[in-house]
């Protein structure tokens, strides 16, 4: 069988040993450093999925009491069990539910639930309680943590021109790109590398050596994602969408053996308030598509097994239809787990349970942070408690 | 009656961190207390300051913060109704939020419009710097130029007005949950962050002064047409105990009572020191601030004058000791450039991208300052910005994810802007080469550069230097202020 930490290894050494940039050989020696050899991908959902018409309990009555309009027939859906069905849009990843690479995880969220986009997504990035405001994300105070080679800024990328909260961590930062071209522009602009390498510092740890002190980090992780970047390209067909592009990007970088662990992406749209059916479909499908041509390319190389691909939403959608043939923001949701090492593949718990709504909405009965210790700890290879604000019960699934 | 003794003015001598005399000139200190006071320099501003003395700059930032700004009436400034050219249609069709949001950003452009206007600098500093303070969620352009309107009429008056009038703010009110405060189902959403946020905070009040103080303000709420009423009905009268207190307390009582404690004193000094002086503590400087707030019975004019008259606010080691936010990033080069946006939302994509849009703070505890700014894009915008201005080309940014967009990814590549770099260019007419790039670094930078802008070879002309003023305005030390 085939590992990752070798072919990381050797793909590495093949690809990058003839335009090594400078700063690269001392993490080249940290190549299969990420304490677990294993990769995240974290998806997000932006707007709100309804969890409801994505897993749809076909079984229930109250599901078409409440959507006389929008409830999904059962005829018209992928059947997971006697009661529950994927939405049709998901069929390019139903194959990966038959096969025991994915998990559904349903009523996940937290307490005292809040209904805001932008609150309940950060309190999904940041990992808090909806009554604690942090300033500092998940996945970013992981970096702050002492893990090795958590201080290169490409350890954890997301894909877009904007850095998620989700990566900011006190100490230590995520790394935003979209497209290589704009990195190499970075990478190669002459003045501020001029200026980088003519800076010095008093050694005072000022706002303008932590300034110049990270326009050089960037500059330095632009040249070496471009020269990661141009080694091994992607076989599969992705969706000709953002999201497709940012998810071809992420697998080439996985696939060359670039020394990241953690890739963050984002799609966006779901905010269905008015005739949700007509856009939530397309949205689902281009998010289906994209996540079968990933793991396409990773089981061509045969690293399924290191990854894992988590999607989540920052709330769930209200169970009652609105009057304009959309819902409103709700709470609890699915989340899916993906991944060739999930150790409860299938439904994880029981599907929606509409007899005991929380104000109209789903209940929550998994707490999201219990997902991210279980992530941390056994997937990440990390203590959770050195990330996560609150001692809080870690799951098994991964 | 307030005594303060000072020293006056001169061309005093101050030590800096390396222990090296800093001599510094009449226009490095009057260009900090523009960069503290307001949002940086216009060239009307550097050229007038070159001839002008400290104290008198600022007797006219006083008399130019009497300003009575007109906030709302934003309908009118509307300048441009179809689809802006950098917004696909996708990312620009229906959704009811969506005229909601296009009306926030009319009230935002007003607000960057003014903050950059010459005159009210130190009044629109310190509205800038109430929002950063009293954090609120403003969901619709009503709400935010009512709450900006109430923060502009107390900006300088006393501060227990301020508190209250925020507390009566319907933006406020709604941002957090006062309506639902009600006599026996109280919410202590309000009267939590009231102590903990903006007046006391954290470990300052109990538990039981958050049940006593909601009690209070039950019943203060607002109507549809986003104006306060107190329901009477709703209203606990009592009695309440809240720190030491008993008898039928108001809301009024209760801002009174918490600012009876010299925490508030000191908890408001503590943060007018960290926005307007040096994020790194000074106890004596913030003690006196504190001082002169309870002396003055909170007299923010007083306060403000205070600061900004004292010797230490123009230490060198105070200078570019800040980063700017995105907002004084923005508004500075507005002033710098004389930049005229004609797409109504592309100012709220700067703020978006940047990391800072007004009247959508995080949450209440406001926007994390300084080095939270800045991340690998943030910082890498900030350094191009200049040029994209100017230049008009180079810009490929994706937004970060909208509510809205869906389909293939909406690129920005160009922001449609008038700019005239004439004013700026003429103050540096007449500078001989050999000192013209220091001067343009002092004018424009903070706390200077050692970076040497010019190659060999390099001319003195037109071309020269308005190369030397963008390269100026992409160093990392332009970030400061």
């Amino acid at each position: 069988m085939f590992n990752r930490r070798k072919f990381i290894k050797q793909s590495a050494i093949l690809s990058c040993a003839p335009m090594m940039p400078r700063f690269v050989s001392s993490s080249l020696k940290n190549i299969d450093s990420g304490q677990s050899g294993k990769v995240l991908i974290v998806v997000q959902l932006s707007g709100g999925n309804d969890g409801l018409n994505t897993v749809v309990p076909f079984g229930d009555d109250k599901y078409y009491l409440a959507r006389p309009t929008m409830g999904i027939r059962r005829n018209e859906l992928i059947e997971l069990d006697d009661r529950t069905g994927f939405n049709r849009a998901l069929k390019a990843i139903y194959p990966l539910y038959m096969e025991g690479e994915m998990t559904i995880l349903n009523h996940v969220g937290y307490p005292n639930p809040n209904r805001s986009h932008f609150r309940s997504m950060d309190i999904w990035q940041t990992g808090g309680s909806s009554d604690e405001y942090l300033s500092s994300g998940w996945i970013g105070r992981y970096l702050d943590s002492e893990c090795v080679g958590c201080d290169r800024p490409y350890h954890a990328i997301e894909w877009g021109d904007n850095l998620s909260l989700a990566l900011q961590g006190e100490q230590r930062m995520g790394f935003a790109m979209r497209g290589l071209s704009k990195l190499k522009r970075t990478a190669d602009d002459v003045f501020l590398n001029q200026l980088g390498s003519q800076y010095v510092t008093d050694g005072n740890d000022t706002h303008l050596d932590f300034l110049y002190k990270t326009m050089t980090e960037v500059q330095e992780s632009a040249a070496y994602i471009v020269s990661k970047s141009k080694k091994n390209r992607s076989v599969s067909s992705y969706p000709d969408h953002a999201f497709g592009v940012g998810l071809k990007q992420i697998a080439e970088l996985i696939l060359a053996g670039c020394d990241t662990q953690i890739y963050y992406i984002q799609i966006s749209g779901f905010d269905t308030h008015v005739n949700q059916k007509a856009r939530q479909g397309p949205l689902l499908r281009t998010y289906a598509e994209g996540i079968r041509a990933l793991t396409q390319d990773l089981k061509n190389v045969g690293i399924m097994q290191d990854v894992l691909i988590m999607t989540f939403s920052e709330f769930g959608r209200r169970v009652e239809e609105n009057a304009s043939r959309g819902t409103d923001h709700g709470a609890g949701n699915t989340l899916f787990l993906m991944g060739g090492g999930l150790k409860k593949p299938g439904m994880y718990n029981d599907g929606p349970d509409l007899a005991n709504l929380l104000d109209g909405d789903l209940a929550h009965q998994i707490d999201f942070r219990s997902v991210y210790a279980n992530i941390l700890e056994d997937w990440i290879g990390t203590g959770y408690e050195q990330v996560l604000p609150k001692a809080i019960p870690k799951l098994d699934v991964v | 009656m307030l005594r303060i003794t000072q020293q006056p003015f001169r061309n005093f001598e101050c030590i800096d961190s390396g222990l090296k005399l800093a001599q510094l000139t009449e226009l490095e200190k009057i260009k900090h207390l523009y960069f503290r006071a307001g949002f940086g320099m216009s060239p009307t501003q550097l050229v007038h300051g070159r001839s002008s003395t400290l104290s008198d700059e600022i007797r006219a930032i006083f008399i130019g913060a009497k300003a009575k700004p007109d906030i709302g009436e934003s309908r009118n400034l509307s300048l441009n109704k179809s689809a802006p050219s950098f917004l696909s249609k996708s990312m620009f069709d229906a959704g009811s939020q969506m005229n909601a949001e296009q009306e926030l950003e009319i009230a935002r452009n007003q607000w960057i419009r003014q903050m950059a206007e010459d005159g009210p600098d130190l009044l629109q500093k310190m509205v800038y710097f109430w929002h950063c303070h009293f954090a609120c969620v403003c969901p619709t352009a009503q709400l935010a130029n009512g709450y900006r309107q109430t923060l502009t009429d107390h900006a300088l008056g006393n501060y227990r007005d301020l508190v209250l009038a925020v507390a009566k703010s319907p933006a406020m009110i709604r941002f957090l949950n006062n309506q639902q405060n009600r006599k026996q189902r109280a919410n202590e959403n309000f009267a939590r962050e009231l102590m903990e946020v903006f007046t006391l905070g954290e470990g300052h009040y109990s538990e039981a002064d958050v049940r006593a103080a909601a009690r209070a303000f039950t019943g203060w709420s607002s109507d549809k047409g986003g104006k306060f009423v107190f329901r009477r009905n709703l209203h606990d009268y009592g009695p309440i105990t809240f720190r030491g207190h008993t008898g039928r307390l108001s809301g009024e009582d209760i801002v009174d009572i918490i600012l009876m404690d010299k925490q508030a004193a000191h908890f408001l000094a503590s943060k007018l020191h960290t926005f307007f002086v040096n994020d790194l503590p000074d106890a004596t400087f913030v003690d006196q601030i504190a001082a002169v707030l309870i002396q003055s019975h909170f007299d923010l004019s007083t306060c403000m004058r205070f600061i900004f008259e004292h010797p230490s606010f123009y230490h060198v080691g105070n200078m570019g000791k800040r980063i700017k936010s995105p907002v004084e990033l923005l508004v500075h080069l507005i002033k710098l450039l004389d930049l005229t946006f004609e797409d109504e939302n592309a100012l709220t994509f700067l703020q978006n991208t940047l990391g800072q849009t007004l009247y959508r703070p995080p949450n209440v505890a406001g926007w994390p300052a300084n080095r939270n700014w800045i991340n690998n894009a943030t910082l890498m915008l900030r350094l191009n910005l200049v040029k994209y201005l100017v230049d008009a080309t180079g810009f490929d940014h994706a937004p970060t994810a909208s509510l809205k967009a869906s389909g293939p990814m909406d690129v920005i590549q160009t922001i449609n802007l008038q700019k005239n770099l004439d004013p700026l260019i003429t103050i540096f007419a007449g500078t001989s080469f050999d000192v013209l790039e220091d001067q343009i670094k002092s004018m424009l930078l903070a706390g200077g550069s050692k970076q040497k802008l010019s190659k060999p070879g390099d001319t003195r002309s037109p071309d020269f230097i308005q190369r030397a003023l963008l390269r100026t305005m992409q160093l990392p030390e332009f970030q400061l202020c």
